[in-house]
């Protein structure tokens, strides 16, 4: 530790150091992230670019900026849970015809562009927060639901057949052995819904459910970029953030189903 | 202690197994042979309630399987396949601990349990620590034996076990399971489709072909089968002499004070097979062969006669 001249060990822990830590780059954008929405005349003065502020909302950027947060994560704590449910079940009973109506089911509304399910939702849910969270909830279950069927079928088959033939009754095989080992792909799936989920928020704005698309949209009215970049930075740094964040957590799951040490001691 | 009783199992249109009958004496080591798709594998299943037969009946220590619960029948009887199947997200100890844990048994036996089971089949305690992936296909089997075993089941289910490793390897886990067989004297019911491997390690071997048990006789009986017939082909011509991997040649060898010394001829270890010492006796071309003990020393003598016993001459 205090001491790295000439001993490879210590050298070698020395060079595992300089490589960046995995919580450095995801650290790093949600610090550029909180600086956009606090201080976005900073970014603007640094592009030489100025708001005309015809159309600026007197809601300050930071709690559109909450807004938005608030329906991602609203959307996709009910999506998540509900897609890897139903996923399970279409593994589980992949027999009964269940997982063919879902994977068609779900790949014909994949086909489906965000903007008209956000506005199909609106007779449905009225007008605000609801038809939003509603239509990001649906559209947030898709690659969750997909790639929890794929990590399920991709557990290797002797493994299963070793759990079972070893006595595991069929919810510790699931418990057990199916999901650690599915939990890769299926963060991947909770990564590709969070991120698409941020990015489908802004549309929200025209739904009356406030958040970054706010002021995206005044910007498109008023022809102003400079407002429109307003929403579409600190909507896009979201988006990296959450996916920078969630990565790391897949890593994490890929080394534990591989059963790699995670770096500690060794 | 295993009696399979006119098992019918069918796949679609398909019979893998029809109408197979086969009985294992407690503590008795059955090779089940036959070429691929004769229904060995689908018959082994049978046993623990992996497929349910169509018909027929299978019996444990004289009960009907479908009497248990899946779950605990198969928590009493050890499973070896052939892919392994370890479960790459736990460790060896972890892997081996699965079947114990599943019954209940307490954290402190387990732990020992575990050590004990991996020294069982050659690896030491500090194995158990270790990830599957930084195991060689030869070492993961062995795990997966050790983990088949830390239950003390009285009977054990091996699908294949030693057929994807290397041939060394293979002989290798062979002579090693069946020393641990001689100690723990379960019930083994094998699969494989190696004829070498059923001489080595069979009590019984059960030759199956579409779906049907053709004979159940011991390694030595099969030596009269006519070669005309499905199981002589089978087995082949050269089954006589694969038979004589059964035999030491410490078993046959005249002491070195009956004989007089025979300078130059080839030595060969006492614990070799007989088919070992007929091989070295083709390659050298000599009908005698010297033969020494562990430390090296002169042990006796071994000729041609002695392996092969007596001929009958020509016509």
């Amino acid at each position: 530790m205090n001491d790295a001249s000439g001993n490879p060990a210590a050298a070698q822990a020395d060079s595992r150091r300089l490589r960046a830590p995995g919580w450095v780059f995801p650290a790093l954008l949600l610090a550029v992230l909180i600086l956009s929405v606090l201080r976005f005349d900073l970014i603007e003065s640094l592009l030489g670019i100025r708001a005309r502020g015809l159309l600026v909302s007197r809601i300050p950027l930071w709690e559109l900026a909450l807004q938005h947060l608030g329906l991602v994560a609203a959307s996709s704590a009910a999506a998540v849970p509900i897609a890897l449910g139903l996923g399970i079940a279409a593994v589980r009973f992949s027999e009964s015809g269940l997982r063919a109506l879902l994977v068609a089911a779900g790949s014909a509304a994949q086909t489906f562009p965000s903007a008209a399910v956000l506005a199909l939702s609106v007779p449905l849910a009225g007008f605000g927060f609801a038809p939003t969270f509603l239509a990001l909830s649906l559209y947030g279950m898709l690659p969750v639901l997909h790639n929890t069927i794929a990590g399920l079928e991709g557990v290797p088959e002797a493994a299963v057949d070793a759990a079972r033939g070893m006595g595991m009754r069929p919810r510790q095989v699931l418990i057990r052995v199916q999901l650690p080992l599915a939990l890769p792909v299926i963060l991947a799936g909770v990564r590709t819904s969070v991120v698409i989920n941020t990015a489908a928020a802004t549309l929200g704005a025209a739904m009356g459910a406030g958040g970054l698309g706010l002021p995206i949209i005044s910007g498109i009215r008023s022809f102003d970029p400079a407002l429109i970049l307003r929403g579409a930075v600190p909507s896009a740094l979201l988006a990296l953030f959450a996916d920078a964040s969630l990565r790391r957590l897949e890593d994490r799951a890929r080394r534990a189903a591989g059963g790699k040490p995670d770096g500690r001691g060794a | 202690m295993i009696r399979f009783r006119n098992i019918v199992k069918s796949y679609g249109s398909a019979r893998a197994v029809d109408g197979a009958d086969l009985e294992i004496a407690p503590g008795e080591l059955c090779v089940l042979i036959g070429p691929s798709g004769c229904g060995k594998s689908t018959l082994l299943r049978t046993a623990n309630r992996m497929v349910e037969p169509d018909s027929g009946e299978v019996f444990v220590d004289g009960r009907p399987v479908r009497e248990h619960p899946p779950e605990e029948l198969r928590r009493g009887i050890g499973y070896v396949i052939q892919s392994v199947g370890l479960f790459p997200h736990m460790t060896v100890g972890d892997n081996v601990a699965v079947v114990p844990r599943l019954l209940g048994i307490d954290k402190g036996e387990i732990a020992g349990r575990v050590d004990r089971m991996l020294e069982l089949v050659g690896l030491s305690p500090e194995w158990s620590s270790r990830w599957p992936r930084e195991l060689s296909g030869g070492e993961a089997q062995r795990v997966g034996v050790a983990r088949a075993l830390a239950a003390d089941p009285p009977i054990l289910l091996m699908d294949e076990p030693f057929g994807s490793v290397d041939p060394l390897t293979r002989v290798r886990l062979q002579r090693e399971f069946l020393a641990i067989q001689r100690r723990l004297h379960k019930t083994v019911l094998f699969v494989t489709h190696d004829v070498e491997e059923a001489i080595r390690l069979a009590d019984r071997i059960a030759v199956m072909r579409s779906g049907r048990i053709l004979r159940h006789a011991t390694p030595e009986e099969f030596v009269a089968t006519d070669a005309e017939d499905f199981v002589g082909e089978f087995l082949g011509l050269e089954y006589g002499v694969e038979i004589l991997s059964r035999r030491r040649v410490r078993e046959v060898l005249r002491p070195a004070a009956e004989i007089g010394s025979d300078p130059g001829a080839p030595s060969i270890r006492a614990e070799a097979s007989l088919k070992e010492a007929l091989g070295l006796m083709a390659a050298r071309r000599v009908e005698c062969l010297s033969v020494t003990d562990g430390e090296g020393r002169r042990a006796g003598s071994l000729r041609m006669e002695d392996v092969l016993g007596t001929w009958k001459a020509c016509p």
